[in-house]
C-alpha cells in the first residue's frame, strides 16, 4: 500500500504485505472511512484443495 | 497443492489489523475479493468474491468494521443470474447494486441489485454482447442512475460506458468504443462520476496502444481522450484502476510504463492538459498498480500487487 501527495511529495510505503495470514496481493482500490482505510487481498492462507461446504479452518 | 482465500484488512497509523479472512468458515463464504469495498450507511461494509469454494460462483457479502458480523448478502449460485461478480457494490438505502463478469441470460454477465438483508435480488440486465460484455469494474451511482463499464462487446466488441437506472429502465450505451482502437479499449474499471461528466480509463488502445484516460457526458456527448499513454519509460501503460476527480484533476495509476517499467501514478487536468507521473514504481515501492485510488486531503493512497 502506498501513498503520494498530489503535488508528488511525500512518497513512501504504508504497509508491506507479509503473506500467509496478512493476505497478499491486494488487487483492488481502498475504500476510506474516517481516517481508516479498508481494503482486500487476493490471496493470503493456505487451504486444502478440496474446499466444501464443511471446510475448516487451519 | 493449495489453493488460497484472502483477507479484509483495515489499515490506520500503519497498522495491518485482519478484520476477515475468506475459505476458512464452516459454511460457503466465496473467495478471491478483487474489488473495491463500500460502506453502508450504518456502517456495515460491503464486498463481493469473484469466486467461491466448489461451483459457487462468488458472493456478496458484508461485516462490521471489526470484523465481526459478516454473513453472506447473496451466493452465486445460478450462472443464469450471474456469475463471478468482479467489481464491487454500491449502496443506496437498504439496496446494493452491482454487476457479475460472466452468467446472465447471454452469458455476457448481468447488472443486479439485492437488498442488504438478501432480500429482493434481482437481475437490472442481461448483456447481450451487442451492447456490453464482460463487465469487471464497479459501478458508479448518481441520483437514481448507475454508471459503469464493460471491458467487452458492443458494436466495437471492445467495451462500452452504459447507464441504468436503479429500477431497471433506460439502459443507454454512453459510450461504445469504435474497433479502431484510437478512442480506447477494453475498461476494466469503473467510472468517477463528477456532475453530469464520467471519467474513467481503457486498458487498452489509444493511438498510443497502451490505454487511455477518457472523459464524457453522462448523456453521450462530449467524449474525448484525455491521455493516451505509450508505454516505456517516459509513459505510463494499461491502466486497470479506477480515476479520482478532485477540481480539475483527474488521479489515476498504470499498471505498467513509467521510470521502473512496473507503473506509475499519474495526474492530468480534466482538459487534457496537464499530464505528469506523481510516482513511479519498481522495485521495493510496488509494482502494477490495479485498484482505484483513494484521495484524503492532498494524499493519494493506493495498492499494488
Amino acid at each position: 500500500m502506498f501513498q503520494v501527495n498530489t503535488d508528488a511529495s511525500n512518497p513512501g510505503v504504508v504497509l508491506n504485505f507479509a503473506g500467509g495470514p496478512d493476505g497478499f496481493d491486494p488487487a483492488a482500490g481502498l475504500y476510506l472511512s474516517g481516517n481508516t482505510l479498508f481494503g482486500t487481498t487476493l490471496y493470503g492462507l493456505s487451504l486444502p484443495t478440496s474446499l466444501s461446504s464443511s471446510a475448516e479452518e487451519i | 497443492m493449495l489453493l488460497s482465500a484472502a483477507s479484509v484488512l483495515s489499515a490506520g497509523a500503519q497498522t495491518l489489523t485482519t478484520v476477515k479472512s475468506f475459505g476458512a468458515l464452516s459454511q460457503a463464504s466465496g473467495i478471491w475479493p478483487r474489488s473495491r469495498l463500500t460502506q453502508g450507511p450504518d456502517g456495515t461494509l460491503y464486498g463481493t468474491t469473484s469466486g467461491g469454494e466448489g461451483s459457487l460462483g462468488g458472493t456478496v457479502f458484508k461485516l462490521q468494521p471489526d470484523g465481526t458480523g459478516f454473513a453472506v448478502v447473496k451466493w452465486f449460485t445460478n450462472s443464469g443470474e450471474g456469475s463471478l461478480p468482479y467489481g464491487g457494490v454500491v449502496s443506496s438505502g437498504n439496496t446494493l447494486y452491482g454487476t457479475t463478469h460472466t452468467g446472465g441470460a447471454w452469458t455476457n454477465g448481468t447488472v443486479f441489485k439485492v437488498n442488504t438483508d438478501g432480500t429482493g435480488f434481482a437481475v437490472l440486465k442481461h448483456f447481450t454482447a451487442d451492447d456490453g460484455a464482460e463487465p469487471t469494474g464497479s459501478l458508479a451511482l448518481s441520483g437514481g442512475t448507475l454508471y459503469g463499464t464493460t471491458s467487452q462487446g458492443g458494436a466495437g466488441t471492445v467495451g462500452t460506458v452504459f447507464s441504468l437506472n436503479t429500477d431497471g429502465t433506460g439502459f443507454a450505451l454512453v459510450k461504445d468504443f469504435p474497433p479502431d482502437l484510437n478512442d480506447g479499449a477494453s475498461p476494466v474499471a469503473g467510472v468517477f462520476v463528477s456532475g453530469a461528466t464520467l471519467y474513467g480509463t481503457t486498458s487498452q488502445g489509444g493511438t498510443g496502444s497502451a490505454g487511455t484516460v477518457f472523459t464524457v457526458n453522462t448523456d453521450g456527448t462530449g467524449f474525448a481522450v484525455l491521455k493516451a499513454f505509450s508505454g516505456g519509460l517516459g509513459d505510463g501503460a494499461n491502466p486497470v484502476g479506477g480515476v479520482v476527480v478532485s477540481g480539475n484533476t483527474v488521479y489515476g495509476t498504470t499498471q505498467g510504463g513509467g521510470s521502473g517499467y512496473q507503473g506509475l501514478v499519474f495526474q492530468v487536468n480534466t482538459d487534457g492538459t496537464g499530464y505528469a507521473s506523481l510516482l513511479d514504481f519498481g522495485g521495493s515501492n510496488g509494482e502494477s498498480p490495479a485498484g482505484d485510488l483513494v484521495l484524503s486531503g492532498t494524499t493519494l493512497f493506493g495498492t499494488t500487487q
